[in-house]
């Protein structure tokens, strides 16, 4: 339980929680810890004042049971450099459409943030929303900003893919969002570069958004995996 | 503890586990022939399931810590009431009570039935709680934004799917299937020393469960490709038996499954509510929870049990409400 306790707490206190979890659950996550380094204390004192009559319990492995598995993620986690979910998980799922939030007052979603540097910032999977369903249109023609990983190009798309994945909940739940990356000069980055691209929207010609509309890029930028590789 | 039934069963979880045992420690060996994306991919869901479902078993425990600790033996059978059909469905109504998610019911409904409730009413609440609470119900209502009947529709389908399993299981059920949960006796000692027995007991037990079942339903995202959804149609009997299986394998929180749900737009609204009532009822992590609390005995004939009964309520709600 010591080991689930520390595992929990580091989770907790570093960023490496965000490969995982939504930000959210952080305090959750430290109360679970704290909990269960008190009942573990108190399980210790316990002991010490003289349980003999419950000498089957223990407090890594109780005998030859399944609790022993428990140590299995923080092994996982030191064997392994975490990592955040990428192209291979993407490909695996289609990218489902996020759900749109609800519209606006006036029918259309709320402004796009105010431009930095001459573009729009905006996260990857609020581009697609607005792509698919901001009824006031006010990616047209506008210069945005945004971050993703690249994944290959769906068969009959130039370029290459920038993709996120949106969380609800932990990365059991992820599920990806992708744009099209038109106008990018080859070589193209591998599969899994971060990068930050800048570019327009090119709506489809035939009125129907494609799963991953098309951005027409003017500049791209890696840049090292973000500290939250997630949308919430 | 440790009766030699108990033992028995113990075999064949381990059994499945030995190959991701294997494949985790000997990574380095396997990367040659499993690729690093595969393994990492496997990794992250396997974490992310096994932590996220922590804050609430140790909520779960707690509760099962002061259950053991401070209900006194024979307690629980005065208040709850006999008659099964009276029980039942007030049991499951007070899994209104337990704000989270499955994980922290299965522990709960193990202390119940060791207290001495009958094991209807511990199982109607232990199928009712994760879907029925506020929490949940909230977070489907901002998942389906518009949509408020699609909450209406969780809440009755899964209360109702719930209340069904108990009756039914008061009515067939045998007390040795949950035996198990019985002979887990609680420790003995000032009430203090029996909470933090319990609740430490449950954990790991549970916890070694919940840990197979990540396992499980990660090796499953890995290997069985997203791309089978989509050979299946929106609607009609196909998507039914896909949403109730991926609700099954994903083995996702409650709190979370309707913000998936939301996603799957290509399938009808009743195919996505059979999603929201099967998941908290029956996944991968939960049957293997349900093993280690309950036993094999049990978890073979209640998760059949618990699934049809999901799938039926949700067409039959789907159909009148959606």
């Amino acid at each position: 339980m010591v080991v689930v306790a520390g595992l929990l707490g580091r989770l907790a206190l570093t960023d490496d929680l965000l490969l995982y979890l939504r930000p959210g659950m952080r305090p959750w996550l430290l109360a679970a810890a704290v909990a269960l380094a008190v009942v573990t204390l108190a399980c210790l004192v316990a002991h010490r004042r003289g349980g003999h009559s419950h000498d089957s319990h223990d407090h890594g492995h109780a005998g030859g049971r399944l609790s022993w598995l428990l140590v299995l993620p923080l092994v996982a986690i030191v064997m392994v450099p975490p990592a955040p979910l990428g192209s291979f998980a993407a490909a695996r799922q289609e990218s489902r459409r996020p759900a749109p939030p609800p519209a606006g007052e006036a029918g259309g979603y709320p402004p796009l943030p105010p431009p930095v540097d001459g573009a729009h910032e905006i996260t990857l999977g609020n581009f697609v929303l607005y792509a698919h369903n901001d009824t006031g249109r006010q990616l047209d023609g506008a210069t945005v900003r945004t971050t993703g990983f690249v994944t290959p190009a769906a068969p009959g798309e130039d370029g290459f893919r920038l993709t996120r994945f949106v969380l609800a909940c932990c990365a059991a739940d992820a599920s990806p969002t992708s744009i099209s990356v038109a106008g990018a000069i080859p070589p193209y980055p591998p599969v899994d570069t971060w990068l930050v691209i800048e570019g327009q929207w090119q709506p489809s010609p035939s009125g129907h958004e494609p799963d991953a509309p098309v951005v027409h890029v003017t500049s791209v930028r890696e840049i090292p995996p973000p500290r939250d590789p997630y949308e919430t | 503890m440790g009766a030699s039934p108990v033992e028995r069963w113990e075999l064949p979880a381990e059994l499945v586990l030995a190959p991701m045992v294997a494949v985790v420690w000997f990574r380095g060996a396997l990367a040659g022939w499993l690729d690093g994306p595969a393994i990492g991919t496997w990794l992250t869901i396997f974490v992310a399931v096994s932590v996220q479902a922590m804050p609430f078993l140790v909520l779960g425990v707690v509760l099962s810590g002061v259950i053991a600790a401070f209900v006194p033996a024979g307690a629980l059978a005065r208040i709850v009431p006999t008659r099964p059909v009276v029980a039942v469905p007030l049991a499951g109504l007070a899994g209104v009570a337990l704000p989270g998610c499955e994980c922290g019911a299965v522990p709960i409904a193990g202390r119940l039935v060791g207290r001495g409730a009958p094991p209807a009413a511990a199982l109607a609440f232990l199928l009712a709680a994760p879907a029925v609470n506020p929490v949940v119900i909230v977070a489907t209502v901002v998942a389906f934004p518009g949509r408020p009947e699609m909450a209406v529709a969780r809440f009755v389908a899964s209360l109702s799917a719930a209340i069904a399993v108990g009756l039914v299981w008061a009515r067939v059920g045998r007390d040795e299937w949950v035996e198990r949960a019985r002979l887990h006796a609680a420790a003995d000692g000032p009430g203090w020393v029996r909470f933090v027995r319990t609740a430490s007991d449950d954990f790991l037990h549970a916890g070694g469960f919940l840990v197979v079942g990540a396992a499980a339903a990660a090796t499953l995202r890995v290997v069985v490709p997203g791309s089978l959804l989509d050979r299946v149609g929106g609607s009609g009997a196909g998507a039914i038996v896909a949403m109730a299986a991926l609700a099954v394998l994903l083995a996702i929180c409650s709190e979370a499954d309707a913000f998936v749900a939301v996603g799957l737009s290509q399938f009808s609204l009743t195919a996505r509510l059979v999603f929201l009532v099967v998941g908290p009822m029956v996944d991968l992590k939960l049957v293997a929870l349900q093993v280690g609390v309950f036993g094999r005995a049990f978890a073979v004939r209640f998760a059949p049990l618990a699934l049809a009964s999901a799938v039926l309520s949700a067409l039959l709600v789907g159909s009148w409400l959606l």
